[in-house]
């Protein structure tokens, strides 16, 4: 047997999980996990890897029956891993229904409502509008190699 | 006895009689995404569209580590 170096693999969980604070960390009201949301934006919006917190700019305005602040994410499933990568998906597809965009739309950030809407992830899928009808966003497989948000 | 009615479409223009729009489902497929979309036209005006999104992949961060 010989050792070898490693991130270990549940300290990726753990992270998911938020139970390491390197740095100085948030007071959490309960164990239970954070809430989070699904927000969409126009195509004119500049959200990506630099993005830190939600914010109502460039955001699809609240007409047609979309709502500021978007939908809640369904999370049912604790993150886990498999082989060395943990991962964590939404457990249940987010649904716009009887919805008009007020404008061409192209991301959804997904944001944590627990945390002061810290930011979490932007999720792109082209040039999209909706009239009079529905807008879904179907989650990936919840493994370690198509999951949601996976560290490797 | 009176014939049924035609079905009604909720659309931009009100309800109209389903076989007055043309029904135009697409798909797009990307690496990043695959997006349905459910489109129905009046003459040559969108007045319906429905869009599925189904994101087949996450993403990913790669932990790296240090070494002494």
């Amino acid at each position: 047997m010989a050792n070898s170096q490693a991130l270990c693999t549940s300290f990726k969980v753990d992270l998911l999980n938020g139970k390491h604070a390197f740095g100085t960390t948030v007071t959490r009201g309960s164990t239970a996990a954070d809430s989070f949301k699904f927000a969409l934006y126009l195509t004119s919006a500049s959200l990506g890897a630099s993005t830190t917190v939600y914010s109502a700019t460039g955001e699809l305005a609240a007409s047609g029956n979309y709502t500021a602040g978007g939908n809640a994410v369904t999370n049912a499933t604790a993150p886990t891993s498999s082989g060395t990568t943990s991962y964590w998906t939404p457990s249940a597809s987010t649904t716009w229904t009887a919805l008009t965009s007020s404008g061409a739309f192209d991301a959804a950030l997904m944001y944590n409502t627990s945390q002061s809407n810290a930011a979490v992830g932007v999720f792109t899928f082209g040039s999209t509008s909706i009239t009079a009808g529905n807008f879904s966003l179907t989650m990936p497989t919840n493994d370690s190699s198509t999951g949601l948000i996976r560290i490797a | 006895m009176s014939l049924p009615e035609a079905p009604l479409l909720h659309t931009s223009e009100g309800n109209i009689p389903l076989d007055s729009v043309r029904h135009a489902p697409a798909w797009e497929v990307t690496p990043e995404y695959i997006k349905f979309y459910d489109r129905y036209f009046l003459g040559d005006k969108l007045v319906k569209q429905s869009v599925h999104v189904y994101i087949p992949q996450g993403v990913s961060a790669l932990a790296a580590q240090g070494a002494f």
